[in-house]
């Protein structure tokens, strides 16, 4: 009998496995449960197998979908991207830092560090480049992609295994930009940068003008 | 230098190794052997079960061998030179414990939370 039809939610639940481990032991796993069910002649031994997968596959997809993330990052990912995911997260790091510095210590507010410039360069500057990093090195390595594994862009696009890095420096560094500009509480605390910013550059005009 | 020679073994990792010095054997085989070597306390699932599996033979600790019948679909699982070596590594390792625990006279007694005080 076939197996997946035998087993057809386990062998559905088995394709949330990489593709690679699923090609290689999907198979070895259902003949495997099919086994132990076989040689369980009571209702109450076949509960206890059932449990034991059910308790057992969360964990074992994790960690396989884990390792399999780390084996592309190590063995598939460019260095140029690796880099670049690693010098966005650097950048978006001092926003973090001096956010949760000033959660924690409050007199930090009325220092050099929560002055205009340092937060302007902190929560504008340096996201914005993040994130203008990580899109570069996403289009260049998505380009790259598609052009040796012949895929649509749409697969290429959402192939979260390859692409988590640079998402994330994408979304975290658009996000702090976004909270910065957008949200009324960061302006109680921060003034907005961005505003400031375009109040300096107005005063400066204005001195040049004079 | 791989981490499995430098370290000692998770049990999950033993355990399927030990049940291989016997001889090859498919999935459930190992399963029924490594309940039966833990005495029942290690009960794996097929999820852990292949994990390891997948790892070891990455790691070239065993190798994966065709079934000697026709029309069976499992696959066999072998130690290598390395995972022999390995598992010889480990049960020195497991013999110098018990040595020790002979000279210390730790094995066979209850040792309760009063002798540790």
């Amino acid at each position: 009998m076939d197996l997946k039809k035998r087993f057809p939610r386990y062998s559905k639940l088995l394709r949330l496995y990489p593709e690679t481990y699923r090609k290689r032991y999907g198979e070895q796993m259902l003949q495997t449960l099919a086994d132990m069910l076989d040689n369980a002649p009571t209702t109450r031994q076949r509960v206890g197998i059932w449990s034991r997968t059910a308790a057992d596959l969360p964990a074992s997809l994790i960690d396989q979908q884990l390792r399999h993330t780390g084996e592309i990052m190590i063995n598939e990912t460019p260095k140029y991207v690796k880099n670049s995911a690693l010098a966005g997260a650097a950048m978006l790091a001092p926003f973090f830092l001096l956010v949760t510095a000033a959660s924690l210590d409050k007199n930090l507010r009325h220092s050099f560090l929560w002055s205009f410039p340092v937060l302007f360069i902190f929560f504008v500057v340096l996201p914005v480049l993040a994130f203008l990093l990580a899109a570069t090195a996403f289009t260049g390595w998505l380009i790259e992609r598609r052009k040796q594994d012949h895929k649509s862009w749409a697969s290429e696009l959402f192939d979260l295994h390859r692409n988590w890095h640079l998402l994330s420096v994408l979304i975290v560094g658009l996000g702090i930009v976004g909270l910065v500009y957008g949200h009324d509480s960061v302006h109680c605390i921060t003034g907005n940068p961005v505003r400031e910013a375009r109040n300096w550059h107005q005063t400066w005009q204005c001195i040049q003008q004079r | 230098m791989n981490k499995h020679t430098s370290t000692l073994l998770p049990q999950v990792t033993f355990s399927i190794l030990f049940a291989l010095s016997l001889k090859p054997r498919h999935g459930y085989e190992l399963m029924q052997q490594i309940e039966h070597d833990s005495g029942s306390r290690v009960k794996l699932g097929p999820g852990a079960l292949y994990g390891t599996l997948k790892q070891l033979n990455d790691d070239n600790f065993i190798e994966e061998i065709p079934s000697e019948q026709a029309n069976d679909r499992r696959r066999y699982y072998r130690l290598t030179k390395k995972g022999w070596d390995c598992l010889g590594a480990e049960m020195k390792y497991y013999e110098q414990t018990v040595r020790l625990a002979q000279e210390r006279r730790l094995l066979g007694q209850s040792i309760g939370a009063f002798t540790w005080i």
